[in-house]
């Protein structure tokens, strides 16, 4: 069985709701879990577009100033689904606390139903779904989850299992190197739009092919795979002929062990969990598998602004180059451009000066 | 004997008047030398901000700053900063600071206070530490030390946290300019002076009977304002801009009950005014997501049910929790409070914040002419009757919390089942007085 087919389609199922995902935050992490744990429970679902200037416009209009990039964007996402689709019957808002004993996610994915119930005040009721491993299993959030939509015991976990399955399906897929929005495209071509291809253009096109690089992506998926944030990195570095290695890449085993900060005490949030490891990966063991480092991190993430601090400093020491972009929905696309090519220069004449 | 032990210079970074209390808490262990930080200052800020990552959150950078001072003014090379694991940044802190300043050539320790929960005894490996580096050896004369400094600390904690709402209550109706503030400061260096738990309980009433020589006008009524935040924020008066008083010599009465014993109570569980704040916030926000979000939600219902003429509430710019908590707030139904927010960073100047607060004053004071209070300022008596406990020295329910966590602290500390069998009686008592 192959990731694209035996999808679940709300066709071979009585639809009862009619259910609105913000294309937001972690749709870009999660979202092959959600669909198949919402349709088999008998949910159509509605996906908010891409984000776009007036999404972004309309979030940042009502977050707080101080809120993150993504969390504006999220805003502007659950605006959209309100305004556009007045006959929603939920608008599903996971609530993420915690995947397992150890860790919490950032304080804002704490309190993100209540941030749609309070503060956008949406109209239409929130589907809530709790994460919180600390607390309850997964299979009982999945219960809790189905109780609101009128589903059974049994009918839940079942379709807690197979969703299961189908993310697990998803991650090896993405792991032979596939790109979030393809895959996207592979699995769900009637709920998502198919991904541009950009034509290769430059003019030392064949001169940069034959020095290629390695650039490893740190950040939060949400700011990786949604153009709008990061004015369209992935796609700009392919351009200059850069591999780009991202965390879904990084095999799995690296994400085992748990990282302890200065020998004193292990890191608790989640999803800066995986960026020390994969650090910690290249770090140790794949040094020479990378030739530079690009962090995304939003204006005014909390995690991230300590989470880069001791990243930037470890790879500081064993020489790699390390480039920090901070997002936020002013910047400007030229200066990105500016300081990532030179950035790329910068490895690539240091990298091959002693062939020429 | 003395020689045998070693002297060592220990310090932590400031949190306004917390520091009465956590020097006690060190130096009850014998050959540890506390050395207080230099008051957080301009140069501290400029320091901090240099050293830190870009946008950390202010508390962050104002530590940084003052552990660079106390190394460099006084040699101190092991600190204490406490830590939280809870979903909030607070508990990197010291992991990040002590990467920073040692990558800077400071050649320093900062060792972990661990609060997280303070029944789970985890605080209990720090005070190991400490005792290894003294070089004590003799497990009962650690047990005692342990003992003595967590009694002192609280009670010191609790008698801090009434003079700080005496300091408020007695700001805006002193005659004679000036004094409260003098006593303040004075009698925070008598209580640092109290060095045993005898000490401590005979300093007490002292220093009530000095508050109540500020010469006050009775007759005044004054706006009543509910003041909440973030801690370090809230505590520091160099970090919010002297905020507290400058409400207080504007004619204010600041009503604030965040204070160290407030926060410490709560880590022990048996904090039940906080409890009452969850519930009243938990339609808005069912969980705690870290920093004070969901007890400053809980304080503002609150202070729209006690009918208090406005609600401050401040903290660090960019904070997560606390940005989440405004959102929320601000996006009320209900009647509303004259409400206003302050975040504070480096670059947060005094006559931007002093502008904004005027035209609050001048609301609230409408509002307070035309009669527009939710409820009618007789109603309000609570604080008066807090007030008048603290200066007739009466025994209030938090006193008695603390003798019971004094006694928990006994249980959990002692090795003898039967003087463990005593304290588990004496509790029991207690809890009937409450």
């Amino acid at each position: 069985m192959t990731l694209a087919e035996n999808i679940t389609t709300v066709s071979d199922l009585k639809t009862k709701y009619k259910v609105g995902i913000p294309r937001a935050l972690y749709y870009y992490k999660f979202f092959p879990f959600w669909h198949e744990l919402l349709t088999i429970m008998g949910c159509d679902i509605i996906l908010s577009p891409p984000t776009n200037k007036s999404i972004l416009e309309e979030g940042s209009k009502l977050a707080s100033s101080e809120f993150c990039v993504p969390l504006k964007i999220y805003y502007g996402h659950v605006l959209w689904l309100i305004e556009n689709h007045k006959d929603l019957d939920y608008i599903f808002v996971p609530r993420y606390v915690s995947l397992n004993k150890y860790h919490y996610f950032c304080p804002k994915f704490l309190s993100l139903p209540d941030v749609v119930r309070h503060t956008i005040k949406s109209p239409i009721p929130v589907l809530e779904y709790e994460i919180n491993r600390k607390k309850r299993s997964n299979i009982e959030s999945a219960i809790i989850l189905g109780e609101q939509l009128g589903v059974s015991k049994e009918k839940s976990i079942e379709a807690y299992l197979k969703a299961m399955n189908r993310f697990n399906q998803y991650k090896e897929y993405m792991q032979k190197g596939n790109l979030f929005h393809d895959t996207m495209y592979y699995i769900y071509p009637n709920l998502v739009e198919k991904p541009k291809v950009k034509k290769q253009i430059d003019g030392d096109e064949d001169l940069s092919k034959q020095f290629p690089l390695n650039i490893l992506i740190l950040g939060h998926p949400y700011n990786t795979y949604d153009p709008i944030i990061n004015q369209n990195i992935i796609e700009r570095l392919k351009k200059y002929h850069v591999n780009v290695i991202l965390l879904e890449q990084v095999p799995e085993e690296v994400f085992n062990q748990r990282v302890q900060i200065n020998r004193k005490f292990y890191n608790y949030w989640n999803m800066e969990e995986e960026l020390l490891q994969a650090a910690r990966y290249f770090l140790l063991e794949a040094r020479d598998k990378i030739d530079g480092i690009l962090f995304l991190i939003s204006f005014a993430c909390g995690p991230d602004s300590l989470i880069q601090e001791l990243i930037m400093r470890d790879f500081k020491k064993i020489n790699i180059p390390f480039l920090n972009i901070v997002l936020d929905e002013h910047s400007g696309e030229s200066g990105l451009v500016t300081r990532v090519e030179s950035f790329i220069d910068m490895i690539r004449r240091k990298k091959y000066s002693n062939l020429t | 004997m003395a020689n045998k032990v070693n002297r060592i210079k220990i310090s932590f970074p400031n949190m306004g008047n917390c520091w009465v209390a956590f020097k006690s808490l060190i130096e009850s262990i014998p050959g540890l030398d506390v050395v207080l930080p230099p008051p957080v200052n301009r140069k501290t800020i400029e320091l901090g901000a240099k050293y830190s990552p870009e946008f950390v959150c202010f508390p962050f950078k104002v530590n940084v700053g003052d552990f660079i001072q106390t190394y460099e003014q006084y040699g101190v090379k092991i600190f204490i900063n406490a830590i939280d694991c809870g979903p909030c940044r607070f508990g990197f802190y010291h992991a990040v600071q002590e990467r920073i300043l040692k990558d800077l050539g400071y050649d320093l320790t900062i060792i972990q206070l661990d609060q997280a929960d303070l029944l789970e005894f985890k605080w209990l490996k720090t005070f190991n530490i400490l005792h290894d580096m003294t070089g004590e050896k003799n497990k009962i004369k650690r047990f005692y030390n342990i003992l003595n400094a967590a009694i002192i600390f609280l009670k010191k904690a609790k008698i801090t946290a009434d003079m700080e709402k005496l300091e408020a209550y007695f700001l805006p109706r002193e005659t004679k300019k000036g004094m409260t503030v003098d006593i303040m400061n004075r009698m925070l260096k008598l209580l640092d002076q109290a060095k045993t738990i005898k000490q401590v309980q005979e300093a007490r009433p002292k220093i009530i009977e000095e508050f109540l020589k500020i010469p006050i006008d009775e007759s005044l009524n004054p706006l009543r304002v509910k003041l909440t935040g973030e801690i370090h924020v809230t505590l520091e008066p160099y970090v919010n801009l002297d905020l507290k008083r400058k409400l207080g010599s504007m004619g204010i009465e600041v009503h604030q009950d965040l204070s160290l014993i407030d926060w410490v109570l709560h880590k022990f569980h048996i904090n039940f005014h906080r409890k009452a704040l969850e519930e009243k916030a938990r339609p808005y926000l069912p969980l705690d997501i870290g920093g004070e979000a969901q007890w400053v939600l809980g304080e503002y219902i609150e202070a729209m049910e006690k009918g208090l003429d406005g609600f401050i509430h401040i903290y660090p710019f960019t904070c997560m929790p606390e940005n989440t908590a405004r959102g929320i707030i601000t996006a009320m139904d209900e009647p509303k409070l004259p409400v206003i927010f302050f975040s504070f960073d480096e670059h947060t100047g005094v006559e931007g914040m002093r502008t904004r607060l005027e035209s609050f004053v001048e609301l609230m004071e409408d509002k307070r002419r035309k009669g527009q209070n939710i409820k009618p300022i007789e109603k309000y008596q609570n604080h008066q009757k807090m007030i008048d406990e603290i200066i007739k020295n009466h025994r209030s329910t938090v006193d008695n919390i603390i003798d019971i966590i004094e006694n928990m602290l006994k249980i959990g500390l002692s090795i003898n089942p039967i003087e463990a069998l005593n304290q588990i009686n004496y509790i029991v008592n207690n809890l009937e007085k409450i």
